[in-house]
């Protein structure tokens, strides 16, 4: 199926645009739904980390999850960086120290109208005794507290040779943070208690509540659950639109409880119906009771995410496809007007516009193609205007021409003269519209007929104004003018004036017939020689004459006169040599000899049917050939005085002379 | 119609042989061909004797018969010598039947031509010294 160059540009485009728009859209979605799985993937490792830390520290300080600490809490953390130093120092003078130190911290972490975060510091060495005591409640710590802190110190004392912990408590009834530092090496342990602003504080912003927020808008997970050691749930939240399936909280109590009773391991994670969860220790920030943090990521999330995307992806893609197709379109439109429009212009020049010009302005091969069209353009209308021209030249040279073979037509004789016991007949057919040969018959006073037969050298229009002018000179003399020499003298002058240097001349034979007393008297100018066919036997005589250059030659040269007697039976046929010079291409010239054969084969015919067998003959030669030369006949029959009556007078005519 | 040379012409001496190369000068087109041919080599040498040879033509037009009128009008206004040779029995019977051959010397041969044309020559030469001493005296 053959497309068309627009609709293939069009094609081609949409199709490389689509197959880009698809590749590329491709790759994205891979990229994308490999990323949100990758990510996934990592949610779960995060969710397991903060799980892990939060074993450490009730509430990770890494990570970025808290990242709202107070300056309580960052003081917390810098007393205990000052505390670990310390507990590293020698023994010597550490007390002292240690006070001047944290004193200096207390103050450094104060902020102006602020109450001091902390109170009631402590400092005991591995054995209980304290070493240190500030505030005003330190002796009341003492007692109860001590025992209980390094109750929890126990704990870790085998894992971690320091340990650096805070922890909240209840001593005394009364809410209390604390801090520990232990090192193994010098047996030293630092107790800090805190006071009760600080504990607000993190009360408040650390409720149960806020933890499960944080937690589930930082890690975007679908729930997250705090579980007290007593089974109680002290906090919860899930994502708006994530519905939890029956029975389905209960589960994770369930799950939570029994890890917070078998009590070993750090986190456990759990596949429950609602989807992946990790569970981890945590101290209930008000209570601080132990409780269990539990935190389920969806994978409905991730799944929703990719249906997400790839729809996004392939609304986009439509949209680019179909802003693809309408771009190549126009494209293509843009890219094939110049075609169109070069198209258009050589179509309507082919349709006959001649004014048609292509103007494009795109400066590339179009432009070159428009421009080669132009100028091809250009030639054939500047052609076409002359050959216009040319052929209304040529039509009025033609009607000229037309005119002009009427007009030479009508020099000929309409008709044969009739004269007594003489039959005489003549026609001419030109090579061309007009020529050069002419005959004549001037019948003259006495009875008398004059037979003129001439032929201007060349043929067209030339010879036929070199005929009519030897013709003019040559009739007005005839009718002063008796003896064909001098006729043809005088006639020679005559055109030697006319024709000059330029080597045109007119043979010529001009005889005076008596009929009454059959003889003749004739002058040639170069003429071919007439012949004379004897009724009697056939023999052949020509009418040659000694002297007379054709008419045109040479001024003032002579010419002779020669007298015949005829016999009754006798033709004489005078012509034109484009009679013996018909050429056919093949078979040569139609030739004198053949010619003169002929004419003595066919001596008894009457002269009508002589002539018409001649010409036939030649017709035959020719073959449908172009004529070369003018030809002329005139035959003369000498009659018995008996056929002579019936003489008629015919004039044949033939071919382009009508 | 061609453009190539009918006629090449060679220098024998005083004479100049003119020698047709075309078998036949006949069409109109051919026949003003030579005509040219031969009017520019007679016009760019002034009063050449030229001894044109017909040895390759077997037929002419009559047509080429002005040519030839022309020719030999020009040549003796230069005071050339305009001859012809080797000329076939179809062709110089053109020539006898025209009465022409009376107005042109014709040789049968170029051999024959050049000799005689250029004998010619030179008794015109004498003549013509004779005659200047004649008059000088």
């Amino acid at each position: 199926m053959a497309l068309r160059f627009k609709t293939r540009l069009t094609l081609t485009t949409s199709l490389l645009t689509i197959a880009t728009i698809g590749v590329m859209a491709l790759f994205v979605v891979w990229i994308t739904v490999s990323g949100v799985f990758e990510q996934h993937h990592l949610s779960r490792l995060r969710m397991t980390r903060v799980a892990t830390d939060t074993v450490q520290y009730g509430i990770s300080l890494q990570d970025g999850a808290m990242k709202r600490l107070s300056d309580q809490m960052r003081l917390t953390t810098m007393l205990l960086a000052e505390l670990s130093d310390l507990a590293e120092s020698d023994a010597e003078g550490f007390p002292d120290e240690l006070a001047e130190r944290l004193e200096r911290a207390l103050s450094r972490a104060t902020r102006p109208g602020e109450p001091q975060p902390l109170s009631d510091l402590l400092v005991t060495d591995a054995e209980g005794r304290v070493v240190f005591g500030l505030g005003e409640q330190a002796d009341a710590l003492r007692a109860s507290e001590l025992a209980a802190a390094l109750g929890l110190l126990e704990g870790q004392a085998g894992e971690d040779p320091q340990v650096r912990e805070l922890r909240t408590g209840d001593g005394d009834g009364r809410p209390r943070l604390y801090g520990f530092v232990r090192n193994p090496e010098t047996g030293r342990i630092v107790l800090v208690g805190s006071g009760e602003e600080l504990l607000r504080t993190i009360r408040r912003e650390y409720s149960p509540q806020s933890i499960v927020d944080k937690f589930r808008t930082l890690l975007d997970l679908t729930l997250v659950v705090i579980v007290g050691d007593d089974g109680e749930i002290l906090a919860e939240g899930r994502t708006p639109d994530a519905a939890l399936a029956p029975g389905q909280l209960d589960e994770v109590r369930r799950f939570c409880l029994a890890f917070l009773r078998d009590g070993d391991d750090p986190y456990r994670v759990a596949s429950l119906s609602g989807g992946e969860g990790a569970v981890t220790r945590l101290f209930a920030p008000d209570s601080g009771r132990p409780a269990a943090l539990y935190l389920q990521f969806s994978d409905a999330t991730a799944g929703d995410l990719v249906d997400r995307l790839v729809q996004g992806f392939l609304v986009v893609s439509v949209l680019m496809i179909a802003a693809a197709i309408v771009l190549s379109i126009v494209l293509g439109r843009s890219m094939s007007r110049p075609l169109m429009v070069l198209e258009e212009g050589v179509r309507r020049f082919g349709e006959g516009d001649l004014h048609r010009r292509v103007a494009l302005d795109t400066a590339d091969e179009f432009q070159g193609l428009a421009d080669s069209f132009n100028q091809m353009a250009d030639s054939i209308h500047r052609y076409m205007h002359e050959l216009e021209s040319e052929t209304r030249h040529r039509e009025r040279l033609e009607s000229e021409m037309q005119i002009a073979a009427d007009l030479q037509r009508t020099l000929l004789p309409e008709t044969a003269p009739v004269l007594p016991g003489v039959k005489v007949l003549g026609w001419s057919r030109s090579a061309r519209e007009v020529g050069g040969d002419f005959y004549d018959f001037i019948p003259m006073s006495d009875g008398r007929l004059g037979v003129v037969i001439g032929d201007a050298t060349g043929k067209g229009l030339s010879a036929a104004l070199l005929t009519t002018e030897c013709w003019s000179a040559f009739k007005a003399l005839a009718e002063s003018i008796d003896s064909p020499a001098e006729l043809l003298r005088r006639t020679n002058n005559a055109m030697c004036r006319q024709t000059g240097a330029t080597g045109r001349f007119v043979t010529l034979f001009y005889m005076v017939l008596d009929a009454e007393n059959r003889t003749l008297v004739y002058s040639v100018a170069g003429h071919n020689p007439p012949f004379l066919v004897s009724g009697n036997g056939g023999g052949l005589r020509d009418l040659t004459s000694e002297h007379g250059l054709p008419l045109g030659i040479d001024f003032d040269c002579a010419f002779d006169e020669q007298h015949v007697e005829l016999a009754p039976g006798d033709t004489l046929i005078l012509y034109s040599d484009g009679i013996t010079e018909a050429r056919h291409e093949m078979r040569g010239l139609y030739g004198e000899r053949h010619f003169r054969q002929r004419v003595q084969a066919m001596r008894a015919l009457p002269i009508e049917g002589l002539s018409d067998c001649i010409m036939a003959d030649i017709e035959m030669h020719l073959d449908g050939g172009e004529l070369s030369d003018d030809m002329t006949l005139v035959a003369v029959r000498c009659e018995s005085p008996v056929s002579a009556a019936e003489a008629a007078p015919f004039v044949h005519e033939e071919g382009e002379t009508g | 119609m061609s453009e190539a040379s009918l006629i090449s012409f060679e220098k024998h001496g005083p004479v100049v042989l003119g020698r047709i190369e075309a078998a036949s000068v006949l069409d109109a087109m051919n026949v003003s061909h030579f005509g040219a041919e031969l009017t520019a080599y007679v016009e760019a040498n002034a009063g050449v004797r030229l001894l044109l040879d017909f040895e390759n033509v077997d037929y002419l037009s009559s047509a080429v018969l002005t040519e030839l009128l022309r020719i030999n009008k020009k040549i003796a206004e230069t005071n050339g010598g305009f001859r012809l040779c080797s000329l076939n029995r179809d062709i110089r019977k053109v020539f006898e039947i025209t009465n022409l051959d009376k107005m042109f010397v014709i040789y049968d041969s170029a051999g024959e031509g050049l000799k005689k044309f250029a004998r010619a020559i030179e008794i015109e030469a004498q003549e013509d010294a004779w005659e200047q001493m004649n008059r000088d005296t």
